[in-house]
């Protein structure tokens, strides 16, 4: 910072103290607030004005400060009795506050801080409008009126935005009644999810219907029908990836997009109760999976990106979409029986998994604490009995075939297995089950028949992408 | 205004103010005999005797400016060159508002910088002492 240069600026005889010129941001160098007072008590001990600055010893003090003169730190600085700035020639000013005309107006120091892209542009949203920029694109560090006429603007609130297409978004919430310099934390990043150009992100968004207001929806991941917010609907031919640069687009400071009636550029969030995620507001894209904003339901997915989504419902509950899975059973022939069931932890079949009660001649059993991991349609079986079933649906399994026998049961052992059946090939699989976690299984694969083999068992694992195994077949001859 | 004095006898004296009508652009004219002093203001900006201001405690290289108090009018201005400093200033007919004085004490164009001080002061024919409280601005 440099002295002022009496030339820049002119003081009437009524006090207007204004620019010469106009303020080019990026070219002219501002001035702290401390330089102004220097400048004009270097005047006010003058025997008498000089040039077109009016203020002497012949007039009325023109400034105070609030606390000693120190370049280190913001000045709140007063100008007194008549002497004031407008608008245009505060922008010559930071590093501090300008108060004036007896309080009733007052200019805050506003300073953005952080790690921030080179140049980002940095803009200002009061009174839930832009501020005109009178600043070059990267940190700012600036005067902005925060009150006027004796009243607050806004009161006295601001919202410092960065959200340039291309980079991780940031805001920040300061609060201008107190003078001084305000700091405004900041932090933007490359986003290497972004790669379509800012018209082509435009144009999908043009395809996306983006509305507010409430849909009870269940995704399908075991969490259960769930309230949402608003939905964003794609055209089911728009991949989650561009749904997410689209809707980072209609985010961004250039953006004319309105969203659940704001406007783009300062949307935030979908509920005020929800919390913020600033550098992506409808949700981070990572690993190539969207974790999409609280409150958000998705409609109009590819089925490629089934799964490569996550929602977290109005109550907070994070929502994943189905995972169906499948047991398989390699390297048997036709006949072998294959038998694939959770394991006990025994070296045993785990045959007691759940207990069950059933009535003669019943082709459904209340299975309770059925688990969500059973395959949608298979084997039960009840007290060692073979059953088939088509579907289950909460706890209770139907289809079953052959109907419960005569005498039916109470209380007794049953389990699904995965796989119960005669193998019609050289692999055998379970039906789809939704993953919920992993497990262990143990599997038998005998043949005592025209293709005898000692019976073989072993076990296998069931992760989120299935389970899989080999039957060692050794001929029992 | 007119005041004089008649020595009426030794010890006794004798103070008589006359008013004057009309335009007191002039002066009368002065008459003396044994016995008697004549003195006369005819205009209220006029002077009436010496005001002997010493300002101490100044900042040396403080601007000093005293006016009176309505700001039309400049008494003194000029800069303090000890941390003591005589002014004679005018003193006006008791009333007159040329009396009432502000004096100012500034310096802000070099370091240290002060805190513009300024008081209040009433002009009188006779001496006062006003101390100077700067405050430093740094």
């Amino acid at each position: 910072m440099a002295d002022i240069n009496a030339s820049t600026f002119s003081i009437a005889s009524n006090g207007d103290l204004r620019q010469v010129a106009a303020f080019v941001p990026g070219t002219s160098s501002p001035h702290t607030t401390l330089e102004l007072h220097k400048w004009l008590q270097d005047l006010a001990d003058n025997a008498a004005p000089s040039g077109d600055d009016n203020v002497s010893i012949l007039g009325t003090n023109p400034s105070e400060l609030a606390g000693k003169r120190n370049a280190s730190r913001p000045m709140a600085l007063t100008l007194l009795n008549s002497v004031n700035i407008d608008d245009a020639t505060a922008q010559w000013f930071q590093f501090g506050s300008i108060e004036q005309a007896a309080g009733a107006v007052l200019y805050t120091g506003l300073k953005s801080i952080g790690t921030i892209v080179a140049a980002s542009p940095i803009y200002i949203i009061q009174s839930a409008a832009k501020v005109t920029k009178y600043w070059a694109n990267g940190h700012i560090q600036i005067l902005l009126k925060a009150k006027t006429g004796g009243t607050l603007i806004d009161s006295g609130n601001a919202t410092v935005y960065s959200r340039k297409y291309g980079q991780t978004y940031s805001h920040f919430d300061v609060n201008l009644a107190a003078g001084g310099e305000q700091n405004a934390a900041l932090g933007t990043s490359l986003d290497s999810n972004i790669v379509l150009s800012a018209a082509a992100a435009e144009a999908i968004w043009n395809t996306i219907t983006v509305a507010a207001g409430d849909t009870t929806q269940d995704l399908g991941g075991g969490q259960g029908s769930k309230l949402h917010k608003g939905t964003i609907t794609l055209n089911g031919t728009t991949t989650l990836a561009d749904a997410y640069q689209a809707l980072m687009w209609a985010c961004s400071e250039n953006s004319t997009a309105t969203i659940a009636s704001v406007p783009g550029y300062r949307y935030r969030v979908l509920n005020a109760a929800y919390a913020e995620n600033a550098p992506a507001p409808f949700g981070t894209f990572a690993g190539g999976k969207w974790f999409v904003a609280q409150g958000w339901w998705l409609a109009g997915v590819m089925s490629a990106d089934s799964k490569n989504y996550q929602l977290t419902s109005h109550d907070g509950t994070v929502e994943t979409p189905p995972n169906s899975v499948t047991v398989t059973m390699n390297g048997v022939v036709s006949g072998d029986y294959v038998l694939v069931a959770r394991d006990d932890g025994s070296g045993g079949i785990l045959s007691n998994e759940y207990t069950v009660s059933a009535s003669a001649a019943a082709t459904s059993v209340t299975v309770p604490s059925l688990k969500a991991d059973t395959p949608a349609s298979g084997v039960i079986r009840i007290n060692g009995d073979r059953y088939t079933y088509t579907s289950w649906t909460g706890t209770t399994v139907s289809g079953l075939s052959p109907a419960i026998k005569a005498g039916g049961y109470t209380a007794v052992p049953a389990f699904i297995p995965l796989i119960d059946a005669v193998a019609a090939g050289s692999t055998i699989s379970s039906a789809a089950m939704q993953y919920s976690s992993g497990f262990t299984c143990r599997y038998r694969v005998r043949n005592g028949g025209a293709s005898p083999v000692v019976p073989f068992e072993s076990t296998l694992a069931v992760t989120a992408t299935g389970g899989s195994g080999t039957a060692v077949r050794n001929a029992d001859e | 205004m007119i005041t004089a004095l008649f020595m009426l006898a030794p010890g006794l004296v004798e103070v008589v103010h006359v008013a004057e009508v009309g335009a007191t652009t002039f002066k009368p004219t002065v008459f003396g005999t044994p016995g008697c002093a004549y003195d006369h203001q005819d205009v209220a900006t006029e002077s009436f005797g010496v005001f002997a201001l010493t300002l101490t405690n100044l900042v040396i290289g403080s601007s000093i400016q005293i006016e009176d108090q309505s700001g039309t009018t400049t008494f003194y201005n000029g800069t303090a060159a000890g941390t003591s400093q005589l002014i004679n200033l005018d003193a006006f007919a008791p009333g007159s508002s040329l009396n009432d004085l502000r004096i100012k004490v500034r310096k802000g164009s070099s370091a240290p910088y002060y805190q513009p001080y300024e008081t209040l002061a009433t002009a009188s024919v006779g001496a006062q002492s006003i101390y100077v409280s700067q405050i430093k601005d740094d």
